[in-house]
């Protein structure tokens, strides 16, 4: 469904991504793993046609993404939710919610299913989106990716500065969106025991080259990546 | 949601009310300046006055769609209205055409000319400061054209309009409904954009433009149509003014005669909602007029007004009397304080 093929991408002089092969299969849920600065912003930034990558191939359904604009890369069908959460913040919870599916008008039975994914966001339904808690952020923010029905959803570090039974929280939605639908999920993730467990593969991610790639119980059992990511080892 | 609070907070992104509640703050403010002219008496002064008040109106319209709706400060309003007028004024004066061809090709020009400035800085990924440099850089060439190309132009002294002469368009208050015309159907066609997909996709740029990309929005797109709307519109209302008063020079068009005061009506009226123009184009028409007689100390005049205005209602005065309204009505049902969707 996405083919990543010898990304290079960086910042005028700074050279961010080395050459990056990637895949991601109908159905998949694959993670990216790596530290901050490995490169995982950037790369998931240059899929979603938010920033220019200087060499290298991507293609989405085999169609290539160079040359579309990141709006006609997302009403094609590929979602990404950026780790800073992007919503309106002077928009409401519903009126985020109903920008996602643009010029659409969103399907009721979809914003059922969000609220039924996160019941908190109807509680908060009028209310600003700046003026939410983080947590609740991010779950408008993956809110309005899913109204867009995406065939592949991206996440960055969709639990960054969550407190732990939020982050939790949220991973409990998206494993049950995930048996629900059958959704791919490209997601990228510095806490290895949540995304391994619902991840089918990995690729660990390290100053812009890829270091390991394999299923998650390869991954986990990995004394170089425990050691690096788990803290153990 | 009441019928003020939909007009105050400008997007209501929804038909949550009827077409005809959804429109009547536009068919109201239209019929109380239909008024005018009756009430006047006969004075062909206060009927010209008002008539450049409508068109000052429609130039806010065309502004606070443009910068209210998608943070384009478009700082040329009035050199978009030159190029409407003037083309028409040329083309009638030195080629005998008549205004039916006229005017519609000078609006077309106006619309080209601003489509392709908002394009030029969409591809250049311009910020609002940015925008504001390079359009008002695009009046003063304008400007400084109509001022140079004299044989032409007639340089500072003007033109006199061929078109339109001997025509219904020249009766002071016949030609005052035709600007007003003009301003109904701007403000119609603002209301019909916040209610439309268009205006929310206005919104989210506004509030976000990455954020609205990654929802799917064409920012670039949306960014070029609301320039272009607002050009043909300041077009339109440059070209028929020049028509209705058969007479065209650069100062009707400068930027002191027309930008500053679009700004600060806007920004007083409340910028981006739907009638803050009409209450900011009345005041600043209003404060022009008490204060003529002072003569050179009038500007300094004017401008400590409307410092106060702005400490006072630093949002604009219709959204500041919109939120008044919402916390009084909330009382009275006993609710308690300020909406939080106040904005």
């Amino acid at each position: 469904m996405l083919e990543v093929r010898d990304l290079h991408a960086g910042y005028g002089e700074l050279a961010v991504l080395h050459g990056v092969d990637l895949s991601v299969g109908v159905g998949e849920v694959v993670a990216l793993i790596g530290a901050n600065g490995a490169g995982k912003t950037t790369l998931l930034r240059c899929v979603a046609g938010l920033h220019r990558p200087s060499a290298g191939a991507l293609t989405f359904d085999g169609a290539p993404l160079a040359a579309r604009s990141a709006a006609a890369i997302a009403r094609a069908g590929l979602r990404l939710v950026p780790s800073d959460r992007r919503l309106f913040p002077q928009l409401t919870v519903r009126e985020n919610l109903l920008l996602g599916a643009h010029p659409r008008r969103v399907a009721s039975a979809d914003l059922r299913r969000v609220t039924a994914l996160f019941p908190r966001l109807a509680e908060r339904w009028g209310q600003r989106a700046g003026t939410l808690s983080g947590g609740e952020q991010q779950m408008v923010a993956v809110g309005r990716a899913l109204v867009g029905r995406p065939r592949l959803l991206v996440l960055d570090e969709p639990t960054t500065g969550l407190a732990p039974p939020l982050a939790a929280e949220l991973y409990a939605a998206l494993a049950s969106l995930r048996t629900e639908t059958g959704i791919t999920v490209l997601v990228a993730e510095q806490q290895l025991p949540r995304v391994l467990a619902m991840a089918e593969r990995g690729i660990v991610l390290e100053r812009g080259r890829v270091r390991h790639r394999g299923s998650s119980t390869e991954l986990a059992d990995d004394p170089a990546v425990r050691r690096a990511y788990l803290g153990v080892g | 949601m009441s019928l003020l609070d939909s007009a105050v907070t400008g997007a209501p992104l929804e038909r949550r009310e009827g077409l005809l509640r959804g429109y009547l703050p536009v068919v109201l403010a239209v019929l109380v300046l239909g008024l005018v002219p009756p009430l006047a008496g006969g004075s062909r002064y206060l009927v010209s006055v008002a008539t450049l008040l409508v068109v000052l109106v429609t130039y806010g319209v065309a502004f606070n769609v443009v910068f209210g709706g998608t943070g384009q400060l478009l700082l040329c309003i009035g050199a978009l209205a030159a190029v409407a007028a003037y083309t028409s004024a040329l083309l009638s004066g030195e080629l005998g055409w008549p205004l039916a061809i006229t005017l519609p090709l000078g609006v077309a020009l106006a619309t080209t000319g601003g489509a392709a400035l908002s394009w030029l800085a969409v591809r250049r990924r311009l910020d609002t400061i940015f925008v504001g440099v390079v359009t008002l850089t695009a009046s003063l060439v304008v400007h400084n054209l109509l001022l140079g190309r004299r044989e032409l132009t007639g340089g500072e002294t003007g033109l006199v309009v061929q078109a339109g002469s001997g025509t219904a368009l020249r009766d002071p208050v016949l030609g005052y409904y035709a600007v007003l015309a003009l301003l109904a159907v701007g403000l119609a066609g603002h209301r019909a954009i916040q209610r439309s997909a268009l205006g929310w996709a206005f919104r989210a740029i506004r509030d976000d433009a990455e954020a609205a990309a990654l929802a799917g929005i064409d920012v670039a797109r949306t960014k070029v149509l609301a320039a272009a709307v607002a050009s043909a519109l300041a077009g339109a209302a440059g070209s028929l003014y020049a028509h209705v008063e058969g007479f065209v020079s650069p100062t009707t068009f400068a930027f002191a005669t027309v930008d500053v005061r679009v700004i600060v009506a806007v920004a007083f009226g409340g910028l981006g909602t739907l009638l803050g123009p009409v209450v900011g184009g009345v005041v600043v028409t209003l404060l022009d007029e008490v204060l003529r007689p002072l003569g050179q100390l009038r500007l300094a005049v004017y401008g400590a007004v409307l410092l106060v205005l702005f400490l006072a209602v630093p949002r604009g005065a219709v959204p500041a009397v919109g939120w008044s309204w919402h916390r009084a009505t909330a009382r009275w049902r006993g609710r308690g304080t300020s909406p939080a969707g106040g904005r």
